[in-house]
C-alpha cells in the first residue's frame, strides 16, 4: 500500500521524538542498474521491485536506468553499481570482471529464446523471407535482440549489410514489438520472453505481429556483479533476495507481473549457447 | 385601367408601389452581401491566424523534441517522438506527422504504414506550406504544413503535419448560415417595412395618376375632397393644383365649344342673305310665270312652258332650302364624308357666286370609299368657310378653285382664289391661332380648330401671280377620334 504524506511525515516525526536514528537514511543506498531485458515500462512493478529489494535488505535500493545496455554493461564493470540485470552477451564479453548473481525462471527453466517478428498479416516463416525489411533490433549489445540474427546471417552465408534494406536499433524489445505492430519496421529481432510476456499484458498490441522465427533456447539475461564485490555483504544479501523472492506475498506479486517463476543460482554453462553465437559472430569479422 | 398594362416580365411596367420597395429591398441585400462578406473574411483571417499560432507553436515543440534524432537520423526516436507528439496535440485534430530528412527521405511518421520509413515523402508533404502561408480554403477538410528543422544553421530535415481543418470550416459554415439567416429576415423585415411606408406615400400618386389617366376622351374630372390626404401634405397642394386644372380645362373646352358654335351661326348668318338672295332672284321670274298662266290659261303652249319654269324654280329653291337644312342639322350629329356632301356645297355657294359673278372651279378627285373615313358636317364647315372667304377676297368676277385629291394617305383639299391675298392677321389666325376674343375672323378661327380637332395640317401659300391657295391635309387613318 503506497504511503500517503500524513501517515510518513507521522512516523517520521515519532522516530526523531524517540531519538532513534533511521537507518535507512543515513547508509548508502544500494544501487541496481536495469536494462530494457524486460518491463521496464511498468512504473508499479518498478516501484514494487525497489520496495521489495530495499525491505529485504534493510536499506534504500536505488534502481538505475539508462537507455542502453553499454552504458548499464560500463556502470557496472566500473563498480559505479552493485549488481544489474544485463544480458548474457555483454555478460560473456565481460566475464573476467564479472561474476552471476542469478538468473531469472522462466517456464521453470532458467532459459529463453530469440524471436524474429513480422506484421501478423505477412506470409513469412523464415528469416530469409525478411530479406529487403526495414529491420527493428532492439540494441547492439543484446544477445536476442541483435547478435542471434547477425550470427544467423553469418551462418546462413548472407551478407548482414545488405540482407535489410535499412534497420535501426530501439533500444528495448517491447520497443521491436511496437515498431513492427505500427509498420515502422516490416520485421524484429525481440526477446521471445519479452514477446510472450506482452502477448499476456497487451494482446492486442502483440496480436499485430507474428513470430516468424525462433532461436535455440539460451541462457536467460542474468542478474551480474563485479567478479571482486561477490563475497560482500550487500551481493550476498542481495543475491539472497532474490532467490528468497517467491517466498513473501510482495515477491509473488512481482513475479506474477514479471511472469517469471522466480530467480536461481545459474550454472557457469548456461551460456555455452550464446558463447557459440559469439564466436560464430566474431569469426565473420 | 392601366392595370392591365402591367406585365410581370417588364419590370419598368410595374407599379410604383412594387419597384420602389423592391429597389430598397435589392439594396438592402446588396449592402447584405457586402456586409456579410466582409465579416466572413474577417473571420475566416482570425480563423486562419488562430490555426497559424496553434499550428506554430505544436510544430516549434515537435521539431524542438526531433531536432537530436533526425540529426542522428535515428528512426526509434524519431518515431517514439512522433507517435507521443501526436497523441499529445491537444485541441489540435492533428492527423499526421511525419518527419523527413533534408532529401526529403520519410525517417518516421506517426503512422509508418501511410508513410513508410525510408521512402521519398508525397508531393502534398513537399509542396506543404509554411506556418506562415497557411490558410484554410472551404474545398479541403484537412491541411498540411511544415516546419523546417535546423541544427546551428544548417537545414537537417522537416516537420510536416497533417491537421484536421473540418471543425473550423464547421464553423465557417455556421458562421455564413447564421448572416444568411438573419440578414435575410433583416431584409425582408426592413423591405416588407419599407413597402408598406412607400405604398402609403405612393397612394396619393396612384390616385393622381387615377383621376388624370382614367378619363380620357371624356374630359377631367376634379379629384373630390374625400380622396385628399388627411393632413395638408404637399400632396394635398397638389390634388388642389390638379383640381385648379381640371376646372381651367373645363372652362376651355367651353368656350372652344361656344366658338364653334358661334362659328356655325357665323356662316349659317353669311349664308343666310345669300340664301334670301338667292330665294328672291328667281321668285321674280316664278312670279311672271304665275301671271303669263293667268293670262293665257287657254293657250297649252304657254301654259307648258311656265309651268316647266315654274317646276324648275321650285326645284332649286327646294334644293337650297335643302342643302342648308342639312347643314344645320349635321352639326348636332355627324356622318361620313361623301361626295355628295362636296357637291352641296356647290349649292350652298352657288348664289353668293352668282351676286358676285364669279366662277367656281371645281375638282373633286377622289371616291365615296376615301372619303368616309372623314366627319361630313366638319370637313363641309371647313370648306363651305374657306370658300366663303375666298368669295369674299376674290371680289366681283373673280376666281374661286376647290380641287379634292387623293395624297397617299392624306385627303388633300386646295381651296384657291383671286382675291389679293391674306392678310398677316388673317394668315396667323389661320395657323397659329390669336388670342383675340372679338367675333372677328371667327371662320378662320373654327377652320384652324376643327382642322387640328381631326389631326389635320393647314398650309396658306401665295400664288404666282394673283390669289391665294390654302391646303388641308388629312390623315385618312384617323388615330383618335372616329365617325360616329
Amino acid at each position: 500500500m503506497p504511503m500517503n504524506r500524513r501517515s510518513f511525515l507521522t512516523s517520521a516525526s515519532v522516530a526523531a521524538g524517540i531519538g532513534i536514528p533511521s537507518i535507512a537514511a543515513s547508509e548508502e543506498p544500494v544501487r541496481f542498474g536495469l536494462t530494457p531485458v524486460f518491463l521496464t515500462n511498468d512504473q508499479l512493478l518498478v516501484d514494487g521491485l525497489r520496495t521489495y529489494l530495499a525491505n529485504a535488505l534493510s536499506r534504500p535500493v536505488e534502481l538505475v536506468f539508462r537507455r542502453t545496455y553499454e552504458e548499464i554493461t560500463a556502470l557496472l564493470v566500473a563498480g559505479d553499481l552493485d549488481a544489474a540485470w544485463i544480458c548474457g552477451y555483454p555478460y560473456l564479453r565481460n566475464e573476467d570482471k564479472l561474476a552471476l548473481l542469478s538468473v531469472p525462471v522462466w517456464n521453470q527453466k532458467p532459459l529463453y529464446q530469440s524471436y524474429l517478428i513480422s506484421s501478423a498479416d505477412r506470409d513469412a516463416s523464415d528469416l530469409s523471407q525478411l530479406k529487403g525489411d526495414v529491420h527493428a533490433f532492439s540494441d547492439p549489445d543484446s544477445n536476442s535482440g541483435y547478435i542471434v540474427t547477425q550470427s544467423e546471417l553469418v551462418a546462413r552465408n548472407e551478407d548482414r549489410d545488405s540482407f535489410f534494406a535499412k534497420s535501426f536499433f530501439t533500444y528495448g524489445h517491447r520497443n521491436v514489438l511496437r515498431a513492427v505492430a505500427s509498420g515502422l519496421a516490416q520485421s524484429g529481432s525481440i526477446d521471445g520472453y519479452v514477446w510472450e510476456a506482452v502477448s499476456a499484458t497487451e494482446p492486442d498490441l502483440a496480436a499485430q505481429t507474428k513470430v516468424v522465427w525462433k532461436s535455440e533456447w539460451f541462457g536467460f539475461p542474468p542478474i551480474a556483479c563485479q567478479r571482486s564485490q561477490l563475497p560482500t555483504e550487500i551481493v550476498q544479501s542481495l543475491q539472497a533476495a532474490l532467490i528468497n523472492i517467491s517466498n513473501t506475498a510482495d515477491g509473488m506479486a512481482i513475479l506474477e507481473v514479471l511472469q517469471l517463476d522466480g530467480f536461481t543460482l545459474g550454472a557457469e554453462n548456461l551460456f555455452d549457447e550464446i558463447r557459440r553465437r559469439i564466436e560464430v559472430l566474431d569469426a565473420a569479422i | 385601367m392601366q392595370q392591365s398594362e402591367y406585365h410581370w416580365a417588364r419590370p419598368q411596367s410595374w407599379p410604383l408601389t412594387v419597384r420602389v420597395p423592391l429597389i430598397a429591398a435589392l439594396l438592402l441585400i446588396f449592402v447584405a452581401v457586402i456586409a456579410s462578406e466582409r465579416v466572413l473574411s474577417r473571420f475566416s483571417n482570425i480563423q486562419d491566424e488562430n490555426l497559424r499560432g496553434v499550428a506554430s507553436v505544436y510544430l516549434d515543440s515537435v521539431s524542438l523534441a526531433l531536432e537530436p534524432f533526425i540529426l542522428r537520423q535515428d528512426i526509434w526516436g524519431t518515431f517514439d517522438t512522433v507517435d507521443r507528439a501526436r497523441n499529445a496535440a491537444g485541441d489540435l485534430p492533428v492527423l499526421a506527422l511525419v518527419a523527413t530528412d533534408n532529401n526529403n527521405q520519410i525517417i518516421a511518421a506517426d503512422d509508418p504504414m501511410r508513410f513508410p520509413t525510408g521512402t521519398s515523402a508525397p508531393s502534398a508533404l513537399i509542396a506543404a506550406p509554411g506556418i506562415e502561408d497557411l490558410s484554410l480554403k472551404y474545398s479541403e477538410t484537412t491541411v498540411w504544413t511544415q516546419k523546417e528543422v535546423v541544427y546551428q544553421g544548417q537545414l537537417i530535415g522537416q516537420v510536416v503535419t497533417e491537421i484536421d481543418v473540418d471543425n473550423y470550416l464547421a464553423q465557417r459554415r455556421d458562421a455564413l448560415w447564421s448572416l444568411i439567416v438573419g440578414n435575410t429576415l433583416a431584409t425582408i423585415l426592413l423591405a416588407g417595412a419599407g413597402y408598406l411606408l412607400i405604398s402609403r406615400m405612393m397612394r396619393q400618386v396612384q390616385v393622381l395618376s387615377q383621376f388624370m389617366g382614367g378619363h380620357e376622351g371624356a374630359g377631367l374630372e376634379e379629384i373630390p375632397h374625400s380622396a385628399f390626404p388627411a393632413k395638408r401634405t404637399e400632396f394635398a397642394s397638389l390634388f388642389e393644383r390638379y383640381n385648379k386644372l381640371v376646372r381651367a380645362e373645363g372652362e376651355r373646352r367651353d368656350i372652344a365649344q361656344r366658338l364653334s358654335d358661334q362659328a356655325q351661326l357665323v356662316s349659317l348668318g353669311r349664308l343666310s342673305s345669300t340664301l334670301a338672295h338667292e330665294i328672291n332672284n328667281p321668285l321674280g321670274g316664278l312670279l311672271n310665270a304665275v301671271d303669263t298662266l293667268r293670262k293665257f290659261k287657254d293657250r297649252p303652249d304657254v301654259v307648258d312652258a311656265s309651268t316647266e319654269l315654274l317646276y324648275r324654280g321650285l326645284n332649286n329653291l327646294r334644293d337650297v332650302s335643302k342643302a342648308t337644312l342639312d347643314f344645320g342639322r349635321s352639326n348636332v350629329q355627324d356622318h361620313p364624308l361623301s361626295k355628295v356632301d362636296l357637291d352641296d356645297l356647290r349649292l350652298l355657294i352657288e348664289p353668293e357666286l352668282a351676286r358676285k359673278n364669279q366662277t367656281l372651279d371645281l375638282k373633286i378627285g377622289v371616291d365615296d370609299e376615301t372619303l368616309r373615313v372623314l366627319p361630313g358636317a366638319k370637313v363641309q364647315q371647313i370648306i363651305l368657310n374657306l370658300l366663303l372667304n375666298g368669295s369674299a377676297a376674290a371680289g366681283e368676277g373673280g376666281v374661286i378653285g376647290l380641287d379634292v385629291t387623293n395624297e397617299e394617305e392624306t385627303l388633300r383639299i386646295d381651296v384657291s382664289d383671286s382675291g389679293p391675298g391674306l392678310s398677316e392677321f388673317a394668315r396667323h389666325r389661320l395657323t397659329v391661332g390669336s388670342t383675340s376674343r372679338n367675333g372677328a375672323g371667327v371662320g378662320l378661327r373654327s377652320v384652324r380648330e376643327i382642322t387640328q380637332g381631326l389631326g389635320g395640317s393647314i398650309e396658306v401659300a401665295d400664288l404666282p401671280e394673283r390669289g391665294t391657295k390654302i391646303t388641308i391635309r388629312f390623315p385618312l387613318q384617323p388615330k383618335g377620334g372616329s365617325v360616329a
